[in-house]
C-alpha cells in the first residue's frame, strides 16, 4: 500500500511535469492573461479614480463615472471628438438658423452598435426622449433638454431651442457630452440601476470580462465595426488598474504595461531599466491658477490682488512643474498662441498679467495704500497683512511649490502669507464654499474659438455666502460691469464681430481686476511602451484624463519585434 | 564522620554567576545525613540554606551555579550515586525513587491548571508505573497526609493552604524515597497547620522509615521534631549536633544567640542576635560571625575557623575552641 | 480539624460544579452585554466623527462631475444632480434624524446601511460582504497562522533561552517586529514577486480569471494569497514570538516549575504541561488585543497588494469622503474584531480553571 502510493505519486508529478514542459513548447507566441497573444493587446495601466466600477457599464451613472473599464474611453462614443478641432464622429455636423433659435445636427448613417443591431434615428430619438424624461433623476446630460423640442427627418435632428443660443451644440462636442444609447438595451430601464452588463455601445471593442476582485477589464475588437477607416489595431485591449506606483515601476519595467500615468520621479529609473519605455508629454487644456477671494481686505483690492500677480515667479513653478523641455508659461488665460481676435494684448502688456516683478508689486502696494510699517505691509485699519495659500498635493511640484515661492516673494514686500496643504476632498470642498484667502485651481475654457468659459464663472450669481457651495470661480466676485458684459456674451454668436469685441472688453476688466490670475500651463508625462505598440508621439491630439482614448487607439500600430 | 551515612557532602561550594566571576554562597560544607533522621538545616535568611537544598537536588538554575564538592547518596541496594556527577537524565530517574523534595513556596509549588491527580499521577507514570498503580500510590500517599481523596480532582486554587502543602508532601512521599529534602516546609501557614503538618512528617518519617533534610529558620520547628541540627551561618555550617546537646549547650556564639533569640513561655526578655547577617557578595574576612560575635578576639577576623568535632555528634567551627582541640586553622 | 478539612473536600463535587457553571454563563450573559454595547458605541461614533472629517461628498461628486463633463460645465445640471444625491443619502434632514434614520434603517431594515458612492448604486451592505471575506480570509488566516508559529516559537525560545540560536531569534524578531508592515511588504513584493518571481505580487487571483470551482482558479487563489499573508505573519508573528517568549521566562522562574523539575518529570512534560500551558494563558488573551490592533496593518496590505479588501474600500471611500461606506466598514471591522475577541475570551475558561470561578 504504501509503495504504491509513493508510486502513484510519482507517476503524477511526471505527468505534471511533461505536460508543463509541453505547454511551454507549444507556446511559441508569448500569452498574457490567459490566452491573449501578447503582441495583439495593448494593456492599458489606469489610476482609477477612487470610485471605481467594474460592473456596470452605465453612461449615465455621474457620481461613478467608469473611467477605469476602458467603457467610457472607447466603447461609447460622442457626435464629434474635440481636439483642436472637431472631428465628426457619430454626428457629422451642426447648422444654426439665423437668430439662434434652432439648431440642426446631421446624425452619421450606417452606425452599428457592438452587439451588431444597427444604430438608427430611432436610437437618437429615443435616448432624447429618455433623457428629458429621466432629468429629475440626477443623471447627466439631461439638463440641457429642458424646454427643448425637436424633430427628425431624413439623417437631420431640428432642436427648437427656448432662447436664443450660440453654444448649444457644445452638448454634442468633445468626450463626455450627449450621445445616443442604443434603444434595445435601455428602453424600460431605470437610467440609476441598469448597469447595461454587455457593455453596448458603439465603439470598435465588445466586452470579454470584467472583474472587480482583479479590477480588469477585457475587450476584443469586433470586426463589424461600422467605420472601418477607424479601425484600432489591436485586437485585444486590457484596462486595468495599475497597483501603488512602488509597485507598478516593476511591472512597467517587465514590459507589462503599454500605455498609462506614472509620477514623473520614477520615469527615469523606469527608462532606463526598459529602453521600450518613452514619456509622451501631453499638454493639459486647462491652464493652472490663483483663485483670490474678493470679499476678505485687503483682496477685495484690485491693486492689491495684481500687487500678488506681480510677486507670481511663473517661470520659475512651470519650470518644476513640467517635464524639461515642456515649459508652457501662459501669456493668455487659455493656453497657445496669442489670439488677438479674443485678446485685448495692450491690456495684457498694461496690466502686466503675467509679469514677474516684486519690484513693480512694492510699488504698487505703496501706491495703493498698503505701507510698509516696521517691515510689515499693512491694511487699511494699519493691521499687519497675513494670508493663507491653499494648496494640494497631487504628485506635481507645481501644485505645491507655487505657494512656497509666492510666500517667500511676499515675505520680500512685507506680506506674510502662509502655505497650507489640504487633501483633496477637503480642498474641493473648501474651494467652492469660499474658504479661503488664495487658492490653486485650474481654469478651462472653450476651444476653438469661444472662451467665454473664463468669464462665466465670474458672474455675481456665482457670488455666494461663504460656506455655501459655488459652481463658477468661487472667490466670490461681483462687478456689475462684467456682469452685463457676460449677459451680453451669452446671447451673442461666439464667432460674431460683436462677440469678439465684447470678448476683448471682457479680457480688458479681468487683466485690470485680477479676479483670479493665472501660473503655468501643465504638461503631463504619459507613460508608453514602445515594445509592442508604436505611433503615439508628443503633439498629437488627446488628452490622458478624459476619455479621448476612442482618437488615441487610431493611431496606435504594431511595433516591427 | 561515619562512612555508612545515606548522604555523604564533602566541600560543597555554589555561587551566583555574575558577568565576571561567581559570588560564593554556599562554601565548602561537610555534612553526612544518616539514615532515617531527621536533620534540621537551621539560620538566618540569606545564610545559603535553601542554595544548600537545591544544591543537593540538583536544582540550581542561572545564575546559580554547582562549584565543587562530592555528593555521595546511597541506594536501598547498597550501590552509591554521586550526586554531582549524574547526568541529567540519570538524576531524573533518580528523583521522586529516592530523592523528593519539598519546596519553599509550596503555595505556588502546584501547577495552577493541571488537576491534582494529573499532578501526582505524571511523575509517577513517568517512572514506570500503570496508571492505577500510580493512582492508588497517590491516594495511599493523600491518606497519608489526612486528605480526602476528593482533592484529587480539584485544582490548586480551590484548596487552602494547609491542603496544598499536605499535596505537595503527600506527592513528594508517593514513591516512598529514602531521601527527602523539605525547604521551610511551614513558612507560609498558621500555627496549628504547622504543627498538623510537622505531626504528620513526623509520622511520615516513622512509617516510610525516610531521611528528611528540613530546611528552616524556625528554631522552634527545629525542636518539635528534628533528630539532629546544623547550624548555617553565612554559607558555612557553624555547628551540628543533637537537637538536646545544641539546645541544651550550643557553643558557636551564633548558635547561641539563635536559641537565645527562642521567645520562653516565661516571656523573659533574652538577648538576640546583633547586626544582621552579611550578604553573599560581602562576607566577612576570617570568621565570617565575627563582626557580629560577642566573643570576637584577634584571630577571628584573620583566620578562618574549620569544622572541628568537639565529642560525639558534635562539631564546631569556632576559634574559640582551638586550644581545646590544639588545631590551628 | 481533620473533619474541618474533610468537609471543605466534600463541598467540590456537585454543588461546585453547579456553581461553576452558573458562574460560567453569568459571565458569558455579561460579557455579551459589553460586546452588544461596544458595537453600539462603535457605530455611533463612526456616525459623528466621519461627518466630522472635512470634506463634504457632493463637492466631490461636483468634482467628479466636473471632470466627467471636460469643460461642458453646466451649473444648474449640477445643481440637479446634487440635489438628487442629497436626497437619496438623507442629507438634507438634520444631524440627529439622519443618525436615528441610520440606525433604524441599520437595525430594523436587515442591516440597510444607505446608499455607497464607491460603487453607486451598489448598496453598503452589498459592497462590505463582498470585500469583507478578502480581509478576513488574509486576515485572520495570517493572524492564527502567525500566532501558532510565534507562540511555538517564543515558547521554544523563551524555554532555552541562553541558547545562542535562542538569542539570534530574539535579536530577529525584534528587528522585525518594529519594520513597518508596508516594508516588509514592499520588500516581499520586490524580492519573491520580481527578482526571483516564485509568487505573485498583486491581485486577489489571475487576472483573467474569473471565480469558480475549478483547480487552475483555487492554485491562483492560494498563490495570490501567500505574500500578503506571509507580509502581516511576519511582522505579527514576531510580536507573538517575544510576547510568548517573555511569559515563558516569566512562567519559568515559577515555584511549580522548579517542583516539576523536582519530580523528575521529562524536560518535555515540564515544558508542556507546565510551563508552555501556563504561559498561553495570557498568550491567547494577547491573541485577543493584537487581533483588534492589527487590522489597520493588514489594510496597508491589501492596498499593496491590490487585494479587493475592506481596506482598500476603505481608501477609497475616505477619498469620496462616501460616509456611510467608512461607517459600514468601520462597523464591520469591529463586529469582526468584537466577535473573534469574544470567542477568545469565552475560551478562555476553558484553558484556565482560575477563571471559571473567578470570572
Amino acid at each position: 500500500m504504501y509503495f504504491s502510493k509513493r508510486g502513484l505519486m510519482a507517476i503524477v508529478l511526471v505527468v505534471a511535469l511533461l505536460s508543463m514542459l509541453s505547454m511551454a513548447v507549444a507556446q511559441d507566441e508569448e500569452l498574457v492573461f490567459g490566452d491573449l497573444p501578447r503582441s495583439e493587446t495593448f494593456i492599458v495601466a489606469s489610476q482609477a479614480p477612487h470610485n471605481d466600477v467594474w460592473d456596470s457599464f452605465n453612461y449615465y451613472q455621474a457620481p461613478t463615472y467608469n473611467n477605469a473599464t476602458g467603457y467610457a474611453n472607447v466603447i461609447v462614443e460622442p457626435s464629434f471628438i474635440t481636439s483642436h478641432d472637431f472631428h465628426a464622429w457619430l454626428a457629422q455636423s451642426w447648422e444654426y438658423n439665423e437668430d439662434g433659435t434652432e439648431m440642426t445636427l446631421v446624425i452619421t448613417e450606417g452606425a452599428n452598435w457592438n452587439d451588431g443591431m444597427p444604430l438608427t434615428m430611432d436610437d437618437w430619438l429615443f435616448t432624447l426622449q429618455y433623457n428629458q424624461e429621466n432629468a429629475d433623476k440626477g443623471i447627466a446630460w439631461s439638463s440641457f433638454l429642458r424646454d427643448v423640442t425637436w424633430s427628425a427627418e431624413g439623417n437631420e435632428i431640428t432642436f427648437m431651442l427656448p432662447e436664443p443660443n450660440w453654444r448649444f451644440h457644445y452638448n454634442f462636442t468633445g468626450i463626455g457630452t450627449f450621445t445616443p444609447v442604443p434603444k434595445h438595451v435601455w428602453e424600460g430601464q431605470d437610467p440609476t440601476t441598469f448597469k447595461n452588463p454587455d457593455a453596448i455601445h458603439s465603439g470598435p471593442y465588445r466586452l470579454v470580462s470584467s472583474n472587480a476582485d482583479t479590477r480588469t477589464t477585457i475587450w476584443e475588437r469586433r470586426d463589424d465595426y461600422w467605420d472601418p477607416d477607424r479601425m484600432p489595431a489591436p485586437k485585444y485591449m486590457v484596462w486595468l488598474k495599475r497597483p501603488e506606483a512602488d509597485v507598478a515601476v516593476f511591472e512597467w519595467e517587465e514590459g507589462n504595461y503599454d500605455l498609462g500615468r506614472m509620477p514623473n520621479s520614477v520615469m527615469i529609473r523606469m527608462m532606463s531599466a526598459n529602453p521600450h519605455i518613452k514619456p509622451l508629454v501631453h499638454q493639459d487644456p486647462c491652464p493652472r491658477g490663483l483663485i483670490f477671494n474678493t470679499t476678505i481686505p485687503p483682496l477685495d483690492d484690485n491693486l492689491f490682488r495684481r500687487a500678488l500677480g506681480l510677486l507670481l515667479n511663473r517661470q520659475a513653478v512651470a519650470n518644476l512643474a513640467n517635464v524639461p523641455g515642456y515649459v508652457t508659461p501662459v501669456l493668455w488665460p487659455n493656453l497657445g498662441d496669442p489670439d488677438e481676435t479674443y485678446y485685448d494684448a495692450a491690456a495684457a502688456e498694461e496690466f502686466q498679467v503675467t509679469t514677474f516683478d516684486p519690484e513693480a508689486a512694492a510699488a504698487l502696494l505703496d501706491e495703493a495704500g498698503y505701507p510698509l510699517v516696521d517691515g510689515a505691509r499693512v491694511d487699511k485699519n494699519g493691521e499687519p497683512i497675513s494670508l493663507d495659500a491653499l494648496y494640494i498635493d497631487i504628485g506635481n511640484p507645481g501644485w505645491t511649490v507655487w505657494a512656497w515661492l509666492l510666500s517667500e516673494q511676499a515675505q520680500l514686500v512685507g506680506i506674510e502669507i502662509n502655505p497650507r496643504l489640504l487633501d483633496i476632498p477637503t480642498f474641493l470642498t473648501q474651494g467652492p464654499n469660499g474658504e479661503f484667502d488664495i487658492i490653486f485651481r485650474w481654469f478651462c475654457g472653450n476651444l476653438p474659438g469661444d472662451p467665454i468659459a473664463l468669464f462665466e464663472g465670474l458672474h455675481s450669481d456665482h457670488a455666494l455666502p461663504i460656506g455655501e457651495r459655488s459652481g463658477g470661480v468661487p472667490g466670490r466676485y461681483s462687478n456689475p460691469e462684467m456682469d452685463a458684459i457676460i449677459e451680453q456674451l451669452r446671447t451673442h454668436n461666439p464667432a460674431s464681430e460683436e462677440a469678439q469685441a465684447l470678448f476683448r472688453q471682457a479680457y480688458r476688466l479681468w487683466a485690470e481686476e485680477a479676479p483670479y490670475v493665472t501660473l503655468y500651463g501643465e504638461n503631463e508625462g504619459v507613460v508608453f511602451n514602445t515594445e509592442y505598440w508604436t505611433g503615439l508621439e508628443v503633439g498629437q491630439a488627446w488628452v490622458h484624463w478624459t476619455p479621448a482614448a476612442r482618437q488615441i487607439i487610431d493611431f496606435l500600430e504594431p511595433a516591427n519585434r | 564522620m561515619s562512612g555508612s551515612a545515606l548522604l555523604e557532602i564533602r566541600g560543597l561550594s555554589a555561587g551566583l554567576q555574575g558577568r565576571r566571576s561567581i559570588t560564593q554562597v554556599v562554601s565548602g560544607v561537610n555534612l553526612d545525613v544518616h539514615g532515617g533522621e531527621i536533620l534540621g538545616v537551621v539560620g538566618e535568611s540569606g545564610c545559603g540554606k535553601s542554595t544548600l537544598a537545591a544544591a543537593i537536588m540538583r536544582l540550581l538554575v542561572l545564575p546559580q551555579v554547582l562549584q565543587s564538592g562530592t555528593m555521595t547518596m546511597r541506594l536501598e541496594d547498597g550501590k552509591t550515586v554521586e550526586l554531582m556527577e549524574l547526568p541529567d537524565n540519570e538524576l531524573r530517574h533518580l528523583r521522586w525513587r529516592h530523592l523528593s523534595y519539598i519546596p519553599q513556596g509550596s503555595m505556588n509549588s502546584l501547577n495552577p491548571v493541571l488537576r491534582v491527580e494529573r499532578q501526582m499521577t505524571d511523575t509517577l507514570i513517568q517512572h514506570g508505573l500503570s496508571k492505577k498503580e500510580a493512582l492508588d500510590r497517590s491516594i495511599a500517599a493523600l491518606e497519608l497526609v489526612n486528605l480526602d481523596t476528593k482533592v484529587l480532582q480539584s485544582y490548586p486554587h480551590e484548596l487552602s493552604g494547609g491542603m496544598r502543602q499536605r499535596v505537595i508532601i503527600a506527592s513528594a512521599v508517593s514513591m516512598r524515597p529514602a531521601l527527602i529534602v523539605a525547604d521551610e516546609l511551614t513558612t507560609a501557614l498558621d500555627v496549628v497547620t504547622q504543627r498538623q503538618i510537622l505531626q504528620e512528617l513526623a509520622a511520615i518519617r516513622d512509617e516510610l522509615g525516610a531521611t528528611i533534610i528540613l530546611i528552616t529558620h524556625d528554631m522552634g520547628v527545629v525542636a518539635q521534631i528534628a533528630d539532629r541540627v546544623a547550624v548555617m551561618y553565612a554559607g558555612k555550617i557553624a555547628e551540628l549536633g543533637t537537637v538536646n546537646d545544641i539546645f541544651e549547650d550550643p557553643q558557636h556564639p551564633y548558635a547561641r544567640g539563635l536559641i537565645g533569640s527562642i521567645p520562653r513561655e516565661s516571656g523573659q526578655r533574652v538577648e538576640g542576635l546583633q547586626g544582621e547577617a552579611p550578604s553573599p557578595w560581602n562576607y566577612p574576612t576570617g570568621c565570617r560571625f565575627h563582626p557580629r560575635c560577642p566573643e570576637v578576639f584577634e584571630r577571628c577576623n584573620q583566620h578562618t575557623p574549620t569544622l572541628q568535632q568537639r565529642a560525639m555528634d558534635r562539631w564546631v567551627a569556632c576559634h574559640l575552641y582551638d586550644a581545646e582541640t590544639e588545631f590551628d586553622g | 480539624m481533620t473533619a474541618n478539612i474533610d468537609a471543605r473536600a466534600d463541598e467540590s463535587a456537585t454543588e461546585r460544579q453547579d456553581a461553576g457553571r452558573r458562574e460560567v454563563f453569568q459571565y458569558a450573559i455579561r460579557r455579551f452585554g459589553v460586546y452588544l454595547f461596544t458595537l453600539w458605541a462603535a457605530i455611533t461614533v463612526a456616525f459623528f466623527i466621519f461627518r466630522l472629517v472635512p470634506g463634504d461628498p457632493m463637492n466631490i461628486l461636483l468634482g467628479n462631475l466636473t471632470r466627467a463633463e471636460g469643460r461642458q460645465r453646466d451649473a444648474a445640471a449640477e445643481e440637479a444632480i446634487i440635489a438628487h444625491y442629497r436626497e437619496i443619502f438623507g442629507m438634507d434632514d438634520p444631524l440627529p434624524l439622519q443618525y436615528v434614520n441610520y440606525l433604524r434603517k441599520a437595525v430594523l431594515g436587515g442591516l440597510d446601511l444607505g446608499p455607497s458612492f464607491v460603487e453607486y448604486p451598489a448598496q453598503t451592505k452589498d459592497l462590505v460582504f463582498r470585500r469583507m471575506p478578502w480581509t478576513l480570509g488574509i486576515f485572520t488566516t495570517s493572524v492564527f497562522l502567525a500566532w501558532l508559529i510565534g507562540t511555538g516559537l517564543g515558547a521554544l525560545i523563551g524555554w532555552m533561552q541562553r541558547h545562542g540560536l535562542s538569542q539570534l531569534a530574539v535579536i530577529l524578531s525584534t528587528l522585525l517586529q518594529i519594520t513597518p508592515q508596508y516594508l516588509v511588504a514592499l520588500g516581499l513584493i520586490i524580492y519573491a514577486g520580481y527578482t526571483l518571481r516564485i509568487l505573485p505580487a498583486g491581485g486577489p487571483y489571475a487576472r483573467h480569471l474569473q471565480p469558480e470551482w475549478s483547480w487552475e482558479f483555487i492554485s491562483s487563489l492560494i498563490q495570490h494569497a501567500i505574500l500578503p499573508m506571509l507580509s502581516n505573519m511576519i511582522v505579527i508573528g514576531a510580536g507573538f514570538t517575544l510576547g510568548m517568549r517573555a511569559l515563558m521566562i516569566s512562567v519559568l522562574g515559577e515555584d511549580y516549575l522548579t517542583f516539576a523539575r523536582a519530580k523528575g518529570l521529562s524536560p518535555f512534560t515540564v515544558l508542556k504541561d507546565y510551563a508552555f500551558r501556563n504561559a498561553l494563558i495570557p498568550q491567547v488573551t494577547g491573541l485577543a488585543i493584537i487581533i483588534g490592533a492589527t487590522l489597520n496593518g493588514t489594510f496597508i496590505i491589501e492596498i499593496l497588494f491590490q487585494y479587493p479588501g475592506l481596506g482598500t474600500l476603505f481608501v477609497q471611500a475616505m477619498g469620496l469622503r462616501d460616509f456611510n461606506t467608512m461607517q459600514a466598514i468601520v462597523l464591520f471591522s469591529i463586529f469582526a474584531v468584537l466577535t473573534l475577541t469574544l470567542i477568545v475570551d469565552l475560551a478562555l475558561p476553558l484553558l484556565d480553571p482560575r477563571i471559571r470561578r473567578v470570572a
